[in-house]
């Protein structure tokens, strides 16, 4: 009987001790992620898109008449900015547009342009800018 | 493919001046408001604040009008007669 007692007692205890390193190191606090900032991960290049805003065959050389598509992938939540802005060799201004964004998550922003009477050949370079600053960019061709 | 020279004896400069150019995004609009507001057919010569002072009493709402149509409205300049526009109810 006094065997059982002193088993009892030791169990009790154990059991106790493994419920004391079950509760939280700190008491009163909640961890809750914080809400990531719209961030652009990736554009691509193309001449045509799809319903989802991405283009259908990625490519950086482009056909003098070509409307040309940059699809730029963010993620994050909140309102951002994000501009376009197309240059020609040297750097002169080809193109520069804005499309504000309120995302709830991943989404993505498609930029096109397009020239009726035909892109000088040459390179061109594209880059894209998050709330003013530059993030992401890619270069391509007009042949 | 036009080309034009720009300075004598400088560099050559394309002309992109009718190059055409849009955007688009998957990206919701910033304010759920389709269920909570009425609608508005745009008539000619209406401005975003002409009709924010005569729907909602305040020219300065505007922006409320504008962001609640964010999925009609690229330049809130630019309205069209026979536009159909959300007018919030909650601003």
């Amino acid at each position: 009987m006094r065997t059982a007692f002193i088993a009892l007692l030791l169990l009790a205890t154990g059991l106790g001790g493994c419920k004391k390193q079950q509760e939280p190191a700190t008491e009163g606090t909640q961890t809750t992620a914080p809400a990531a900032p719209v961030a652009v991960t990736s554009m691509n290049l193309g001449r045509s898109i799809g319903p989802d805003k991405r283009v259908v065959s990625e490519t950086t050389q482009f056909g003098v008449n070509d409307t040309i598509y940059a699809s730029v992938a963010t993620s994050g939540t909140g309102s951002a900015t994000l501009a376009a802005r197309w240059t020609y060799q040297d750097g002169q201004v080809v193109d520069e547009t804005t499309q504000s964004i309120s995302a709830a998550g991943p989404a993505t922003t498609e930029f096109h342009v397009s020239k009726p009477s035909g892109w000088p050949s040459g390179n061109y370079r594209v880059e894209v800018m998050l709330n003013g600053t530059a993030s992401q960019s890619k270069e391509f061709s007009v042949q | 493919m036009t080309e034009m020279p720009n300075q004598p004896g400088g560099p050559r400069r394309a002309d992109f001046s009718d190059v055409q150019s849009g955007s688009s995004t998957t990206a919701p609009p910033t304010q759920p408001v389709a269920a909570a507001g009425r609608t508005y057919t745009v008539v000619s010569g209406d401005t975003l604040s002409r009709i924010a002072k005569r729907e909602l009493g305040d020219a300065a709402k505007w922006r409320a009008i504008f962001e609640a149509n964010r999925d009609k409205i690229d330049d809130p300049d630019l309205i069209h007669p026979g536009q159909e526009l959300t007018i919030p109810s909650d601003v």
